[in-house]
C-alpha cells in the first residue's frame, strides 16, 4: 500500500517518532534529548513496532545533533550515490540506424533531511532495495558501481515496476553502420531529477547516441521531463550534479560496446 | 664610534671572517631551504610524496655539505689535504660501508620505480605491514599487530616484494571439498548463489567457481569472488561462513578427511573350485 504523503514534510517535537516503509526498507525516526536517531532496517519488523508506545532502545540507531527547535524533516527518493551498470536479462541487438527505447527501474535510495537552524541539511541516504556492487573497468583501474538487472522493457506496463523503482527511460540511437548490442550500459545519474507520476518514480528521459566504435562522438542528451504522459510529473528531487542538457560519457559506450574483462 | 668600528673591521681579519661566515650562512641555508623545497614539490607528482621529501632530503644534506665546507674554507682550512685525506679514509670508508651504500642505491632506485607508496600494504618474505616511511637506507613497515619493522632497501631490491593494495580491486580465492555422494551441479549452483547473494561481492567481473577435481577424501571446488581492496577481510570472513550456512541449508555435506577402508579385488579370497573327483 503507498503512503501518499511519504513525501511530505513532517514534524517531530520531542519524545515523538515515526516508523515509515519504502520497499523493503523501514526506516524508524526518534525524536529525542537533542538529537535525531534513525534505525534503517530491512525486513518484517514493522508491524510490531507500530503497536508499541516507543521504538526498542536496542534497534541499529544512527544519531544525528539537532537544535532545540529543529522538529521539522522529509524524506525524498534518490538516485543511487555511484554510477550504475545496468545490464538487460536478454541483451538486445540493435540494428544500424536503429533507435529503441527502454524502460529501466532503478531502485530509489530513501533520503532523510532534517532541519538545522532552521534550514533542511542531508542526514543521510539508504537504499530501498539493497543493490550489488559490480564494477566497471579493468582490474587494475575502474570505477565501483551499483548493478542494475532489468528486463529492459520497450514499453510502460504499470504493474512491472517495484514501488519505489525511479522509472527512467532511455532512447538509444545506434548511428553506426554495424549492429550493436545493448549488454550493459553504464550511467551516471548525477543529472537525472526524480518526479512523482500518479505514485510512481519517474526519471527524466534520457538519449544516447553512439556512432561507429569510436567513442568521442557518443553523447547523452537529458531532457527536462520524464517521457510521454509522465512528463505532468512533479519534481521531487533535483539532479544531484545540476540540470545539464548533455554530457559526453565515453566511458558509457566502451561498455555499452560489450567489451568485457577477463577475470585474470 | 661607527667610525672606530669600520677601522676595526678593516684592520681585522678575524671581523672580515666571520662576517662571510655570517653571510653565507644567512644566505647559504634558506637557499638549500628553498631549492630542497622546490625540488621536492616539482618532483612529487612525479615521484610521490616519498619520493619527492627523500630527494628533497638528499638534496638538504648536500646543500648544508656545501655550507658547511665553504666556512670551513674561509676559517683556511686546506680543503685538499682534506678531500685527499677523505679519500683515503674513503676508501677504507667504503669496504666498511658497503651494505649501507647498497642500501642508500637501492632506495634511489625504490624512489624511481614506485613500486609502492606510503599507506600500501606490502609483504616482503614473511612480513606484511604498512609502509610508514621510505628512508633512505630503510622502508619502515607497521605490521597489523602494530609493530615497526625496519627493512632494509637492499632486501627491496633483491627479493619480490608485493604491493597488496595496489589495484583497486582484488580476488579473494576459497577451497571448499563436499562429500562424494553431492552432485557436482548443485553444489556450483549453491556457490553461485552465494557469491551473488554477498552484497560485497562485485557482479563484474564474475565470481569464478571451478570444479578442482577430485581429493582424497572430498570433491574439491574453488570459489573466486571478486571485491574492492577495502572489504578483502570481510569477504574472506563471511564467504567461509555463508557458504557453510547454505551447504547447510541444502544437505550438502563438507566431509572430514577420511579414509574408507574396503576389500577390492585384490582383497577378494582365493577363489576355490570343488570337483568331482575323475574316477581312475
Amino acid at each position: 500500500m503507498v503512503d501518499p504523503d511519504r513525501w511530505q514534510e513532517r514534524t517531530l517535537q520531542d519524545g515523538e517518532w515515526l516508523c515509515l516503509r519504502f520497499g523493503g526498507l523501514t526506516l524508524v525516526v526518534l525524536s529525542t534529548l537533542g538529537e535525531w536517531r534513525v534505525a534503517p532496517m530491512t525486513g518484517g519488523q514493522l508491524e510490531s513496532l507500530k503497536e508499541s508506545a516507543m521504538p526498542p532502545d536496542d534497534l541499529p540507531w544512527q544519531r544525528w545533533d539537532r537544535g532545540r527547535d529543529d522538529v521539522k524533516l522529509q524524506f525524498r527518493p534518490v538516485f543511487p550515490d555511484r554510477p550504475l551498470i545496468i545490464r538487460p536479462r536478454s541483451p538486445l541487438n540493435l540494428s544500424p540506424r536503429a533507435k529503441a527505447l527502454f524502460y529501466v527501474g532503478i531502485p530509489a535510495f530513501i533520503e532523510l533531511s532534517a532541519h538545522s537552524e532552521g534550514q533542511y541539511e542531508r542526514l543521510a541516504a539508504w537504499p530501498s532495495d539493497p543493490p550489488s556492487n559490480t564494477w566497471h573497468g579493468s582490474p587494475i583501474d575502474g570505477k565501483l558501481c551499483y548493478s542494475v538487472k532489468t528486463r529492459a522493457r520497450r514499453q510502460f506496463i504499470p504493474e512491472d515496476w517495484q514501488e519505489l523503482s525511479i522509472i527512467s527511460t532511455i532512447e538509444i540511437a545506434n548511428s553506426g553502420s554495424h549492429t550493436m548490442p545493448f549488454e550493459r550500459l553504464f550511467l551516471e545519474t548525477g543529472h537525472l531529477a526524480v518526479f512523482e507520476h500518479h505514485d510512481r518514480l519517474w526519471a527524466n528521459h534520457a538519449r544516447i547516441r553512439t556512432g561507429e566504435k569510436d567513442d568521442t562522438l557518443s553523447g547523452m542528451v537529458f531532457s527536462g521531463k520524464p517521457f510521454g504522459e509522465a512528463a505532468g510529473g512533479i519534481e521531487l528531487t533535483p539532479p544531484r550534479l545540476g540540470r545539464v542538457r548533455r554530457s559526453m560519457l565515453t566511458q558509457a559506450f566502451s561498455t555499452f560496446l560489450g567489451v568485457t574483462q577477463a577475470n585474470d | 664610534m661607527i667610525a672606530d668600528l669600520t677601522a676595526f673591521f678593516w684592520d681585522s681579519p678575524n671581523a672580515q671572517r666571520i662576517l662571510k661566515v655570517g653571510i653565507v650562512l644567512l644566505v647559504g641555508i634558506p637557499l638549500v631551504l628553498l631549492v630542497s623545497r622546490v625540488v621536492g614539490r616539482v618532483l612529487r607528482p612525479r615521484l610521490g610524496q616519498q619520493g619527492g621529501d627523500l630527494l628533497a632530503k638528499i638534496i638538504r644534506y648536500g646543500g648544508y655539505l656545501l655550507v658547511v665546507v665553504a666556512v670551513l674554507q674561509e676559517f683556511g682550512f686546506n680543503l685538499a689535504a682534506v678531500l685527499g685525506a677523505a679519500g683515503i679514509v674513503g676508501v677504507a670508508v667504503g669496504f666498511a660501508s658497503q651494505t649501507s651504500l647498497s642500501n642508500l642505491i637501492s632506495g634511489l632506485f625504490i624512489v624511481g620505480e614506485r613500486p609502492f607508496e606510503k599507506g600500501d600494504v606490502i609483504e616482503v618474505g614473511a612480513i606484511t605491514g604498512i609502509v610508514e616511511e621510505i628512508g633512505l637506507m630503510a622502508l619502515t613497515l607497521r605490521t597489523f599487530d602494530n609493530r615497526s619493522v625496519r627493512v632494509p632497501n637492499e632486501m627491496l631490491v633483491k627479493n619480490p616484494v608485493i604491493t597488496v593494495t595496489r589495484y583497486p580491486i582484488r580476488r579473494v580465492d576459497l577451497t571448499i571439498g563436499v562429500g562424494y555422494d553431492e552432485r557436482i551441479d548443485q553444489v556450483m549452483k549453491v556457490l553461485r548463489e552465494v557469491a551473488d547473494a554477498h552484497p560485497a561481492i562485485l557482479d563484474e567481473p564474475e565470481t569464478i567457481i571451478v570444479f578442482n577435481g577430485f581429493g582424497e577424501s572430498s570433491l574439491d571446488f574453488m570459489i573466486g569472488a571478486w571485491t574492492i581492496k577495502e572489504d578483502v577481510l570481510k569477504v574472506k570472513n563471511e564467504l567461509p561462513l555463508r557458504i557453510k550456512e547454505a551447504f547447510d541449508r541444502e544437505g550438502i555435506e563438507i566431509p572430514y578427511p577420511h579414509r574408507v577402508l574396503a576389500g577390492g579385488k585384490a582383497m577378494e579370497p582365493i577363489p576355490v573350485v570343488m570337483r568331482d573327483s575323475k574316477p581312475d
